[in-house]
């Protein structure tokens, strides 16, 4: 499934995901960042937000970050909610549309977080129905999003770069390779986040990743037990930036998100943020463009 | 292992129940490791609760700032009980919340809530309307609610408390001018709330 021709595809770049409040700014600065990302369910009852968006979105790529898809729920898709996502879709004709490998639907009641999916051949089968349904709806490929993990269920026996890729296989879906909850889940279960990154890269074919997400994480400690929250809530953590540089030097350049959602900061200090991975991409295509002068001499 | 309905109706009913109650069993689902399980399942109860607290108070930012944080997600938790999401779109929840806290025994003393509570939402649905549907709205309370919520976004402590809370009829007129809400008070009237006015923004 391939953009149709009328989407703005997002580069390559640093974009930033915009929140309501920086509506004014993004819109008095649009070359603050290559693209932008929100998330569809902040715009689905609020008319006047969506206007402004379609002012944004008029004069940069937009992506659309889906919250309450719940791919993983056993009960399937919702979808009256499914309907909003299309139109707001065929309205915006964002690059990018995307959800997250969880679930928050269960008995028609909305949990407003990304709940964990055990990792077996059952949810693979329901979560791939569920991809399969939304992919048909939107008439596009959708990027699902490995989660940060802060329990392992007993029986869950397949890695989650094995459960992605097949899922991946499976339904022509791509990836969302979120930087920061490689390293937060790895953190939380005793994994080494640098060999939870490789497993993913060589786990995944590199076609299938079709955007990077990086936030700040907080370190939560008690009695003497760290765990590390996905709060989205502070400048990218120097751990993540290093991950970040080697997804890219396995990867090339892909579009790649700062997110930061709570506490949340000036558009100055986003701008930076964008800046900073966008150096480093800036880097990646140098030394890209170098290997391949270098292929062609040789 | 149960099969993935069931575990998502245990792993829901454990992250529903309320703190200090009967708690629901999952520790044979989930491998606790070095962290509590109940630690674990507490990131996302307090992820659960903390974001419909937060969709409320951005709906009812003057109930919120009125009654202090810890009292207001205390009532919208209750809230929640009663009424929980059935959809993604938090903004579109929450609409029986002052009618909620009309007969929330914890809030009856504070007798003027609920009306603060609906010109909140009245306000949220004009600043979230589209622009065909920007109509002035009326308000008719016998609270001061206008001058209450003025106060308490503008955290003018001495302006709130030389409000004068005595009870008699009040019609407020509500409209958006460009990205603005404004108010003003209208001549003791009779009528409901949110008639349909054909005026322009005075």
């Amino acid at each position: 499934m391939k953009p149709d021709g009328r989407q703005r595809p997002v580069p390559a770049a640093a974009g930033i995901g915009l929140r309501l409040p920086h509506h004014a700014a993004a819109l008095a600065d649009p070359g603050a960042a290559a693209w932008f990302e929100v998330h569809p369910e902040n715009y689905m009852a609020d008319a006047a937000a969506l206007e402004e968006l379609e002012a944004v979105a008029a004069v940069r790529p937009l992506s659309l970050h889906a919250v309450g898809l719940s791919p993983g729920s056993a009960e399937g898709v919702n979808r009256a909610h499914l309907a909003r996502l299309v139109a707001l879709e065929r309205q915006l004709r964002p690059g990018l549309v995307s959800d997250h490998l969880a679930w928050c639907v269960q008995d028609g009641r909305y949990f407003p977080d990304l709940l964990p999916l055990p990792y077996t051949t059952e949810a693979l089968g329901i979560v791939a129905d569920n991809v399969d349904a939304i992919q048909q709806a939107l008439g596009r490929r959708l990027l699902i999003e490995n989660p940060s993990t802060y329990l392992r269920y007993a029986d869950s026996p397949i890695p989650e770069p094995e459960f992605l890729a097949a899922l991946a296989a499976r339904t022509g879906c791509g990836v969302l390779l979120d930087v920061n909850n490689v390293y937060v889940s790895a953190m939380n279960l005793d994994a080494d986040p640098g060999a939870a990154l490789a497993a993913y890269l060589a786990t995944l074919p590199a076609a299938a990743i079709g955007e990077i997400h990086l936030a700040g994480h907080a370190r939560v400690e008690r009695d003497g037990v760290a765990l590390l929250i996905d709060d989205h809530g502070s400048p990218v953590g120097a751990a993540v930036w290093a991950l970040y540089e080697r997804a890219l030097a396995a990867l090339g350049p892909v579009p790649t998100l700062i997110e930061w959602d709570t506490a949340l900061p000036s558009f100055e200090t986003l701008k930076a943020e964008a800046a900073a991975a966008q150096r480093r991409l800036d880097a990646r295509e140098a030394q890209g463009a170098r290997e391949a002068a270098d292929a062609r001499a040789a | 292992m149960p099969a993935l309905h069931e575990l998502q109706r245990r792993l829901a009913a454990a992250l529903l129940a309320a703190p200090g109650g009967p708690a629901v069993a999952v520790d044979d689902l989930i491998d606790a490791g070095r962290v509590p399980l109940a630690r674990r399942l507490g990131v996302h109860r307090n992820s659960v609760r903390g974001a419909l607290c937060r969709a409320l108070a951005l709906r009812y930012p003057t109930v919120e700032r009125l009654v202090g944080e810890a009292f207001f997600d205390q009532a919208a938790l209750a809230y929640a009980a009663q009424d929980w999401p059935r959809e993604p779109q938090l903004a579109a929840w929450g609409r029986g919340y002052a009618d909620f806290i009309a007969s929330y025994a914890p809030a009856a003393s504070l007798v003027y809530l609920a009306d603060v509570a609906r010109f909140d939402l009245l306000l949220d649905d004009l600043a979230s309307a589209q622009a065909g549907e920007r109509r002035p709205r009326r308000f008719v309370t016998a609270w001061p609610v206008d001058e209450i919520r003025s106060a308490v976004l503008e955290e003018d402590d001495a302006a709130l408390a030389a409000i004068d809370l005595t009870p008699r009829p009040i019609a407020l007129h509500a409209w958006r001018d460009g990205a603005r809400l404004r108010t003003r008070r209208l001549p003791p009237a009779t009528g409901d709330n949110d008639e349909r006015s054909d005026e322009g923004a005075p």
